[in-house]
């Protein structure tokens, strides 16, 4: 049997060794928390490369997309101006021309032998054109054409007559310098407002511009009508006698019978409501065209800028001059619109305040008469 | 001291030292056992860290894959749209160059068909008015440098309808701008002026001697600037302004007739 002493001993043995067993345990710990930071660290790194190498492939990848897209672009603008420009037969295809001989004609005069269409025609580079007196410009759309629109034709003529090919002197000979597109003289004319007829002015309005001239013109015509009629009414008011007589004749009629005062009053105020319907007239019409010709002149400018937009889209060319003078034309019906719709908002309120006081003369008449004891 | 008394203290001591050094011994073990949780809780909440860190970057890394993949698809494409682009402008600049119908050339024959016609285009220049010929001349010797090294490309194709094209427009341009010429052996600097190729003049500064480049004599010539100081200013004001055409009176040298068809 062991003793105590023995079994004493055998467990101190045994707690020392637990203890040098859980003594290293935490080191163990430390070690395994250590290399998890450290192995998260690396994975952290790892992650950063990786994702620095996709950006910048990302980027790169950009970058390239950006430069076709440019390519592409720069691309389909080179095949259109390809597509687009007319190539003189002269140079082009360079297999089936002779550009030895072609190429020099630019620098040298040269004599075009004439056809059944046009006569020898005197080429100076290929920029003037001269044939029998006359002055032609070429193009590749068009070919040749009299150039008639430019000043000085005499001297043209002149010019072409004597110029001599066989002189070895330079000579003085006209030449067509400047922009074509800017010399067109109808262009000019139309955007020009102030050489502007007024009849021209009024045909550019159209149809719409021609209701509003016929909407001004009633306008005028009611103006005049009811603005007589308000003097007639006016010059009553000079004789209180006859204008008792004449607008208070119904009144007058039924004076003798025994009515209440309320009958009378309501008697008097149809009598002025009747007249007052009979003053305003048409005045009320005035005013509904000075509302609706300004909307007509902004109809018209729209439609109109609708087609010119449309023309310009269909020209197929950039010039600007033609938007001006569709604009400036659309334009005109505003200002028609307005020209009829400010004196008719002015004509409106004259005639309103008219009316009123004509009225407040009246309501007066009516309350002396309620209140004449002669009546009662 | 007797001996029993001796050995009872001795028991006494051993086994109450025994228990104090058992006792501490318990205590230590629970808080090194304790200490040791604690530092696993720690291992513990590292490792969640570390997998929700991984999850994560992982999701990233897969959304830019996901990017690249989309924009790799793009430029794919795009580039698919370049090359078609390209093969038609080839055609285009080939049918321009040598006709309808360009294969029945062969690229031998097509080099050497640009190679001669390089040579007429370099000689014309040589032989035309100075505008800006340095220029031209230098863009020509530089194609047909290229044309010693490489076979046809668009490139080169490009190059030389541009070449001849701008050789063709500038005879239907007006250009204006300051330069210095010789004239009488004497460097001027003066505003030259060009009507296409019908004539290349000048009018210096001061407005009071003008001229015009002479192809015959290769040479500047002064004219009467009575007669045409007064159209040289309008001229010019007018290519200055891109003005609307006009008809002004210039003088012309007649050079070469020649009878076309």
């Amino acid at each position: 049997m062991l003793s105590k002493y023995h079994a004493t001993l055998i467990a101190i043995f045994y707690l020392a060794q637990n203890s040098q067993n859980l003594l290293a345990a935490p080191n163990t710990l430390e070690k395994i928390t250590e290399n998890s930071i450290k192995i998260i660290a690396n994975e952290k790194l790892e992650y950063q490369k990786k994702s620095q190498k996709l950006d910048d492939l990302i980027s790169y990848t950009k970058k390239n997309i950006d430069a076709e897209a440019a390519f592409i672009k720069r691309t389909r603008s080179e095949l259109d101006k390809y597509e687009t420009t007319k190539h003189d037969p002269l140079f082009f295809p360079v297999k089936t021309t002779k550009l030895e001989q072609n190429i020099n004609l630019l620098n040298q005069s040269h004599l075009i032998k004439g056809t059944d269409k046009y006569s020898d025609i005197i080429a100076i580079s290929n920029r003037i054109f001269l044939s029998e007196g006359n002055y032609f410009t070429y193009e590749m759309e068009k070919g040749f054409t009299l150039v008639s629109s430019i000043e000085s034709g005499k001297d043209i003529q002149k010019n072409a007559a004597q110029f001599d090919l066989a002189s070895n002197e330079e000579q003085a000979l006209g030449v067509v310098v400047g922009s074509k597109q800017k010399s067109n003289p109808d262009k000019t004319a139309t955007v020009n407002p102030t050489s502007l007829p007024l009849i021209e002015f009024i045909n550019q309005g159209g149809l719409i511009g021609g209701i509003i001239i016929l909407s001004g013109l009633i306008v005028i015509s009611l103006g005049l009508l009811n603005y007589s009629k308000l003097r007639k009414f006016n010059r009553l008011f000079d004789n209180p006698a006859l204008l008792k007589t004449v607008i208070f004749s119904d009144f007058k009629s039924i004076e003798n019978n025994r009515y209440s005062y309320e009958q009378k009053e309501l008697l008097l105020s149809k009598i002025l409501h009747k007249n007052s319907t009979k003053l305003r007239g048409t005045i009320d019409y005035i005013r509904f065209i000075a509302t609706i010709s300004p909307m007509l002149g902004l109809l018209g400018t729209v439609s109109g800028l609708v087609i010119t937009f449309q023309a310009f889209n269909l020209a197929d060319n950039n010039e600007s001059s033609i938007v001006a003078a569709g604009i400036s034309q659309a334009l005109t019906t505003t200002i028609l619109g307005l020209v009829v719709a400010v004196p008719s908002l002015l004509l409106f309120t004259l005639l309103s305040s008219k009316v009123k006081l004509i009225e407040e003369g009246l309501e007066q008449i009516a309350f002396e008469i309620i209140l004449d004891p002669n009546d009662k | 001291m007797p001996y029993r008394f001796k050995t009872q203290i001795l028991g006494s001591l051993k086994s109450r030292v025994i228990t104090t050094f058992t006792v501490c011994l318990l205590i230590t073990n629970s808080g090194y056992a304790y200490s040791s949780e604690s530092k696993l809780d720690t291992i513990h909440k590292i490792q969640k860290l570390r997998i929700k860190d991984r999850e994560q970057n992982s999701e990233q890394i897969q959304n830019k894959i996901k990017v690249y993949k989309r924009l790799s698809e793009d430029l794919k494409s795009k580039k698919e749209t370049a090359k078609q682009l390209r093969t038609k402008k080839f055609r285009l600049l080939e049918t321009i160059i040598f006709g309808e119908n360009p294969d029945e050339i062969t690229l031998a024959q097509r080099t050497d068909i640009l190679r001669k016609n390089l040579d007429i285009i370099q000689r014309f220049i040589e032989n035309d008015y100075p505008i800006e010929k340095s220029a031209r001349l230098e863009t020509v010797k530089k194609l047909r440098r290229k044309l010693k090294n490489t076979s046809l490309s668009l490139g080169i194709m490009e190059d030389f309808y541009n070449i001849l094209h701008n050789e063709v427009k500038l005879s239907q341009e007006d250009r204006i701008k300051t330069e210095t010429i010789v004239i009488f052996n004497d460097n001027v600097e003066v505003v030259t002026f060009n009507i296409g190729r019908i004539g290349y003049y000048f009018i210096n500064e001061e407005k009071k001697m003008a001229g015009l480049f002479s192809l015959k004599r290769s040479q500047w010539k002064i004219i009467d600037f009575e007669t045409y100081g007064d159209n040289f200013k309008n001229a010019i004001e007018i290519i200055e302004n891109s003005l609307a055409e006009r008809y002004i009176i210039l003088p012309i040298e007649v050079l070469g007739k020649t009878n076309v068809e």
